[in-house]
């Protein structure tokens, strides 16, 4: 592993088996994530984008361990190596109960703030939960750390006696932040934190990720679709397509020279609030995804491709480095 | 939210007051009343006077007679007022007195009680610890041969009438031609009271046994059943996934978020608990010989003994709309999104 690592994602795979026929044979299979290797130092933010169902959240969810609860059958492959105070952990061959030591390590804001917060529990106890686990704090430590972290997040400590229903949708997220906050994680994941949120607070709720990045010292996997959102926040983005990554580098560069042709299309459907800027390109893809029921052979982005050749359906293409520090999945792009 | 109750409460009045009216007016017109039956005795009693003494005697009564006995029970006043008697007694906390019994309607019913809630309680918290845990147990073993075993067996017993259950179980465990385990019915031994403490205990759970189960038996299905639903619904939801990545037990999940929630549904029903204090089915108490209110109401419906049945039907009302508050009082209570206006 390397040493400026904190987190290191090697070939991993993600399946789920579809059963079906009176006798409930395993008839087909999703690969819902298909080799994706990722790096993640500590302080940065990688950015993970990609259309609906290109596998990006179950990255997410495979890297803290949390798909078999909702998949019992889903097979998890590779290595999620994580640097811990006890050495270099693979979180992928942990069984639930060892996993549930690490989880303060790293922890996710899930995509949904209404439905990831039991309507049952008062924001003080959502909050304070996790420290009973986690930490060997008393009850009077755990109460002033949960007014403090409210406040971090831009709540007011007066409010942890109520329910999650009584908040706006961004100050659920607040809450969802702060339970995230609350075992002093080194990595978050972000599941497309702020789709669910309108646009105004959606910037309220970046921002503040960005500023508990800083205090906290935080490593941000922060997962999205919508690519200002992540330009805005990552310091680099890796493209999804179909389960695998197809291109990788400094924010910037995918942003503005993407080498791609899938960055490239889906960097020109980005919508520019600009009406004078109409010169801009517009590739325009033909055909839908293909299902990951049923994945072209070969590089998985050929059937849509502009510029695909007889050669494409032999092997997957490698990431390969292209420029500095920007890797694609194409050897026939520049 | 302190208003909404009050509301609610005010509102038994009107319903108490609709259910009553329309229980008396049916009765009063139900052919067979009190009056017909002490006719028809003072006919017989009258033949037989007439055959020990001498000649002479009408075979009629006197008019004097029936008016008389037209007074003694009420009928010679209009139904409204008869209505309105009967409503000011109950004011006065007066039921009445019973026809058949010659006791007052409250000390009759009285008497009753102390069986009725006990089935009825002794029922009910034996369902409530069966099928809860055993709901959430195939809810988490969701498919499993377990789990379809025991819906069958829930299942087969929901289809089983009680009463018909409990016949079965007499022929069986009764001590005819099968097995000599269980006494044939009764709520106690004769002789309950010579006995020692724990020979006390043992013989009440000895006779407790049949009924209860025959009791229960059609209640299983829809409380494991509804639980299961429930905690299958939860366990599915997303702030499950958020208590899992929190670090917490797989056990501290289900029982901590993911019951909490499904309790909702489940914990309304115990308002009802309240009218098990009439619970009861005659056909039960019949089966296993028992006095208690389910038969005692079946009884009064058929000696037309007003008084007990009115009686009755006011305890249960009020239970009944009291044990709707009581629910809704709960739902408030359990479930923090919910607010009364």
């Amino acid at each position: 592993m390397n040493p400026e690592n904190i987190l290191e994602v090697k070939n991993l795979k993600v399946r789920f088996p579809i059963h079906g026929g009176i006798f409930l044979k395993k008839v087909a299979e999703v690969k819902a994530v298909d080799g994706v290797t990722l790096n993640l130092t500590r302080g940065e933010t990688l950015g993970l984008v990609g259309e609906s169902g290109c596998g990006k959240s179950t990255v997410g969810k495979a890297i803290i361990n949390i798909l078999k609860f909702n998949s019992p059958d889903a097979i998890i492959e590779g290595e999620v190596l994580l640097k811990t105070d006890e050495g270099i952990i693979d979180l992928v061959k942990l069984t639930p109960t060892e996993m549930r030591k690490h989880r303060g390590n790293i922890q996710m804001i899930f995509q949904d703030p209404y439905s990831s917060l039991n309507s049952r529990l008062s924001v003080g106890q959502i909050i304070e939960e996790p420290m009973l686990y986690h930490t060997s704090m008393n009850k009077k430590e755990r109460l002033e750390k949960v007014s403090w972290l409210l406040e971090k997040v831009g709540l007011n400590p007066d409010q942890s006696k109520r329910y999650p229903h009584e908040f706006s949708g961004g100050q659920r997220q607040r809450i969802g932040i702060a339970r995230a906050l609350a075992t002093n994680p080194r990595i978050i994941i972000a599941d497309e934190p702020v789709s669910a949120l309108d646009v105004s607070i959606q910037a309220q709720v970046i921002n503040l990720l960005q500023s508990l990045q800083k205090d906290f010292d935080l490593s941000l996997i922060f997962i999205a679709h919508d690519l200002s959102v992540v330009e805005y926040i990552s310091s680099k983005i890796a493209v999804m397509y179909l389960g695998n990554i197809v291109e990788l580098g400094r924010s910037a560069d995918i942003y503005h020279k993407p080498i791609h042709p899938y960055s490239k299309a889906l960097l020109s459907a980005v919508p520019l609030p600009d009406p004078k800027r109409k010169g801009k390109e517009r590739v325009i893809l033909k055909g839908d995804v293909p299902t990951p029921l049923n994945k072209p052979t070969g590089c998985g982005f050929r059937t849509r491709c502009p510029i695909a050749r007889d050669e494409c359906a032999l092997n997957v293409p490698p990431l390969e480095l292209k420029r500095d520090d920007h890797f694609a999945a194409c050897p026939y792009s520049e | 939210m302190t208003s909404y109750f009050i509301r609610r409460f005010l509102l038994i009045i009107p319903t108490f007051l609709g259910i009553t009216l329309v229980t008396f007016l049916i009765l009063q017109f139900v052919p067979g009343g009190p009056l017909e039956t002490a006719l028809m005795q003072m006919r017989t009693g009258g033949q037989q006077g007439a055959e020990v003494g001498s000649s002479g005697t009408t075979q009629g009564i006197p008019q004097e007679a029936i008016e008389e006995l037209k007074r003694f029970y009420g009928f010679d006043k209009p139904i409204y007022e008869r209505y309105l008697i009967w409503i000011g007694n109950l004011v006065q906390l007066d039921l009445g007195t019973s026809y058949k019994y010659n006791e007052p309607v409250w000390d009759v019913i009285t008497e009753r009680f102390p069986v009725s809630i006990y089935f009825g309680l002794v029922g009910f918290i034996l369902t409530y610890i069966v099928c809860v845990p055993l709901g959430v147990y195939k809810a988490v073993k969701n498919g499993s041969a377990f789990d379809f075993t025991s819906s069958a067996l829930v299942f087969i017993g929901y289809s089983i009438p009680g009463f018909a259950f409990g016949a079965m179980m007499l022929v069986l465990f009764g001590g005819g031609s099968f097995w000599d385990v269980f006494p044939l019915g009764g709520f106690r031994s004769e002789d309950w009271e010579s006995l020692s403490f724990w020979g006390k205990i043992w013989d009440q759970v000895h006779h407790t046994f049949l009924p209860v189960l025959s009791y229960m038996i059609g209640s299983f299905a829809t409380l494991t059943i509804l639980t299961k639903n429930s905690v299958i619904e939860n366990l599915s939801q997303d702030y499950i996934r958020t208590a899992y990545s929190k670090g917490l037990s797989e056990k501290k999940v289900i029982f901590g978020h993911a019951l909490r929630n499904s309790l909702i549904p489940i914990s309304t029903g115990l308002g009802h608990a309240i009218s098990l204090v009439l619970a009861g089915s005659f056909l039960i108490e019949k089966v296993f010989n028992i006095n208690g209110m389910g038969l005692l109401g079946y009884q009064s419906i058929l000696d037309r003994d007003y008084p007990v049945v009115m009686g009755i039907l006011v305890i249960s009302t009020l239970l009944l709309l009291i044990g709707n508050i009581l629910s809704d009082i709960l739902y408030a209570i359990v479930d923090p999104r919910i607010r009364f206006k």
